[in-house]
């Protein structure tokens, strides 16, 4: 993977995953009895956070209805579904290339395990947060470019076929969501519950760097429910192509020079004329090598806006 | 009196001919005219004015009852001197035709007939054998032997040569084989000191009957005689422009230059607003003068169009529909244009103010004033109208969108040529054409119209073709 420049985060609004620029109202993870096109394609969902080198205070990593059989979750059945989360720390839980791929293979739980709970379909955790923590910064693993700690949180369906859906929040303390200033969060596969609400617009955010050339945008399983679109400072909302019930699709896009090291929107609509309920999806994008592009749940450099420019000839 | 005559304007009936509805002259017999002898021709060598006549005055000028040349001078008093011969060395045996003068005056191209040349004009036209002789001018003489044109024929006409101004084109008349009827006008071109074959100008110009007396106009106009295009049975004077390529239909230049009598001969100043000619229609030869009502335009260019026009695009955007957005442009003019580009015209020149507002047609979120630009709009410096390609003979053609642009002008008399032998003045004008045919519609502007003989001009000319 290329190496990222030293990015200037922006001060942080939150650390929410899903984050309040995104939109978006839960992740979700099945269980691995459940079919893919029920809207995960790998029953796992890997996320990172990155806490900043200046932190010199434990924080904790709250997560909201782990479990999965309250009002939130997803059955077709009675609950039945046990989710796994495990927060990794130290060296290689990041830099292994394993711990960046979408799918869950290889050394993928790279790291020192510093944390670990299955939540079963009790829902003693429905509609609460449970903190993990506390977690000492130091006990990540020190990225340059990111002049900070880097931490893996990993979430897996590990028995059923139900989808839990839950948010993370990383806080500084273990009862309330109070964010860490200079922190951010990414993954580089999204896997997510979309709006039921018609006219509803949801959001993840890739990072496109100075080697970019040309990207692919992956989705699986949209069950071409409304649109999704593209949009950079260069590209004002084109269209990306929808994938059907269990399918993936790809939509390839050349990069300008203007648009490298900066953040894309890929922007969902909820629109049309059948509204999808329950809907979840997934989606990752890679470049012209077939490396893994991160979403950061806070975009680098602000959400983009694409430059109208008038071009006047006689 | 002169200023006076250009402002003149004289509505007559129009008739079902060819004849202009007005007259665009004033005419005068020249004084060196006379009623006993004949005086044709008229041109200028230096201070001269050289004509050709039959004149005698009982003594050494001419008892042979041929037509000489002949030099006449304007003195300071305004008075012409008597006329003298313009050289005893080419006195012969052959009647002269008036001259043309060209290569900075040092060589003389004539007409010299075998026959008189009053029977070309006779109601019986005979065939007037006759030829075009060059002399050249070396130290002040003229050289007794005149070298005969490449192309002279014998027992045929070939004469009334006429050059551009740079001497490379000839223009002449004669009675080859190949003309439509009579006598044809003929050019050949100059190569390498050696004039090409003769080419016929082609039947527009040339008709069933006789054209004769070419005069090359430096604007690209061919002033001729003919007895045919309509004229009124015996020489009338006509003209006919090249244009993109082509010799368009003559046009007769009308009363009072044409009448019912011979008239030909024709010579116009290069301001192309006055001249000479020859009529018989005072029972001899004569020599007249004749001043256009109108000023002339010459070395018009072709009309275009205003130009306030410009294209619009955002310059991102490649196939708007793909992105399902909509483009609203707003031109600073009060225009609105919807689509991922707009092209407009801006009536006026000044600054405008152009916007961009944006739809989202997917999630029906308006963006007003998403980008803007200021432009500078300012047409071309020129004259410009309007008027449409194609009309119908009898149905009047309005000209519309007259406008003047040239810097330093600022005219208060707008002045049409309808290219029918019709002139206008107005600004926004319409005109009928009685007959059909391609017509070449002239407008022209005057710097100092105080001064409007010597003032800068300016013109532009559009083309209607005109059917039944």
């Amino acid at each position: 993977m290329a190496l990222m420049f030293l990015l200037s985060f922006q001060t942080a609004t939150s650390q929410s995953v899903p984050a309040e620029e995104e939109n978006i109202p839960f992740m979700v993870t099945f269980g691995d009895d459940a079919p893919q096109s029920w809207g995960d394609d790998d029953y796992c969902q890997i996320f990172f956070f990155v806490v900043p080198a200046s932190l010199n205070s434990p924080f904790y990593l709250r997560i909201f209805d782990p479990d999965c059989g309250g009002k939130y979750d997803e059955n077709r059945e009675e609950f039945n579904t046990k989710t796994r989360f495990t927060i990794y720390g130290g060296n290689a839980c990041y830099s292994n290339k394993d711990a960046r791929n979408t799918n869950p293979m290889g050394n993928y739980r790279s790291g020192n395990l510093l944390s670990t709970k299955d939540f079963d379909d009790k829902p003693k955790y429905d509609d609460q947060w449970f903190a993990f923590g506390p977690f000492n910064p130091a006990e990540g693993e020190f990225i340059k470019d990111f002049d900070g700690y880097i931490f893996k949180i990993i979430a897996e369906g590990i028995e059923g076929n139900d989808g839990n859906l839950y948010r993370y929040f990383f806080s500084t303390s273990k009862d309330k969501n109070i964010e860490i200033e200079g922190g951010n969060t990414f993954t580089y596969e999204y896997t997510f519950r979309l709006s039921d609400d018609k006219n509803h617009v949801s959001h993840i955010y890739p990072f496109v760097d100075d080697k970019v050339v040309s990207i692919k945008i992956h989705n699986f399983d949209w069950d071409n429910d409304g649109y999704i679109r593209l949009i950079s400072n260069s590209k004002n909302k084109k269209i990306v192509d929808k994938s059907g019930n269990g399918f993936w699709t790809e939509s390839t896009f050349s990069i300008q020079e203007e648009e490298k090291n900066t953040t894309f929107d890929i922007q969902f609509v909820k629109t049309g004329d059948k509204i999808m309920k329950n809907n979840n999806g997934v989606l990752y994008v890679t470049n012209q090598y077939n490396e893994f592009l991160p979403f950061f749940t806070t975009p680098i450099g602000g959400i983009p806006k694409y430059k109208y420019k008038i071009t006047i000839s006689r | 009196m002169v200023k006076a005559a250009y402002f003149l304007f004289i509505s007559l009936l129009m008739q079902f001919t060819y004849s202009p509805a007005q007259e665009n002259h004033t005419v005068e017999k020249h004084p060196l005219s006379t009623d006993e002898f004949n005086e044709t021709g008229g041109c200028n060598y230096f201070e001269w004015f050289v004509f050709s006549s039959d004149r005698q005055d009982g003594g050494y000028l001419n008892y042979t009852k041929l037509f000489t040349l002949f030099v006449s001078m304007n003195g300071p008093d305004q008075q012409w001197t008597n006329p003298e011969f313009l050289s005893i060395d080419i006195l012969s045996d052959k009647y002269d035709g008036c001259p043309v003068f060209t290569n900075e005056d040092r060589k003389m191209f004539t007409t010299l007939y075998d026959e008189n040349p009053l029977q070309l004009l006779s109601d019986n036209k005979k065939t007037v054998r006759a030829g075009i002789y060059i002399r050249n001018n070396e130290d002040g003489r003229w050289s007794k032997t005149a070298k005969e044109f490449t192309f002279n024929k014998k027992g045929h006409f070939v004469g009334h040569p006429t050059l551009t101004t740079n001497g490379t084109k000839i223009f002449y008349a004669a009675d080859f084989d190949d003309s439509y009827g009579g006598t044809d006008l003929y050019y050949s071109i100059l190569i390498n000191d050696k004039w090409s074959e003769p080419i016929n100008l082609g039947n527009t110009v040339n008709s069933e009957g006789n054209e004769l007396f070419p005069f090359y106009h430096r604007d690209n106009i061919l002033y001729f005689s003919s007895d045919g295009h309509g004229s009124a049975g015996k020489l009338d004077i006509f003209y006919s422009e090249f244009r993109n390529g082509r010799w368009l239909p003559p046009v007769p230049l009308g009363s009072p230059v044409n009448s019912q009598a011979n008239d030909f001969g024709i010579i116009v100043h290069p301001d192309n607003d006055r001249g000479v000619f020859t009529s018989d229609r005072d029972g001899t030869l004569d020599i007249f003068t004749f001043i256009s009502v109108y000023p002339s335009f010459i070395n018009c260019t072709e009309a275009g169009a205003i130009d306030r026009c410009i294209s619009l695009n955002e310059s991102g955007t490649m196939n708007l529909d793909t992105t399902k957005m909509q483009y609203n442009w707003n031109l600073g003019d009060g225009t609105e244009i919807k689509g991922e580009k707009a092209e407009h015209c801006y009536e006026k020149d000044g600054i405008y103010t152009i916007s961009l507002d944006v739809t989202d047609k997917i999630t029906g979120e308006f963006e007003k004033g998403v980008a803007s630009e200021s432009i500078e709009i300012s047409a071309k410096e020129g004259l410009y109208f309007d008027i449409r390609p194609n009309g119908i003979v009898n149905k009047p053609v309005t000209i519309t969108n007259v406008e003047n642009l040239v810097k330093d002008y600022s005219p208060t008399v707008w002045y049409w040529d309808f290219g029918d032998g019709t002139k206008g003045t107005g600004k926004d004008m319409q005109h009928t054409w009685i007959r059909q045919g391609e017509f070449i519609v002239r407008l022209g502007i005057i710097k100092d119209e105080n001064n409007i003989r010597e003032s800068q001009k300016f013109c532009v000319w559009k083309k209607i073709k005109i059917t039944r």
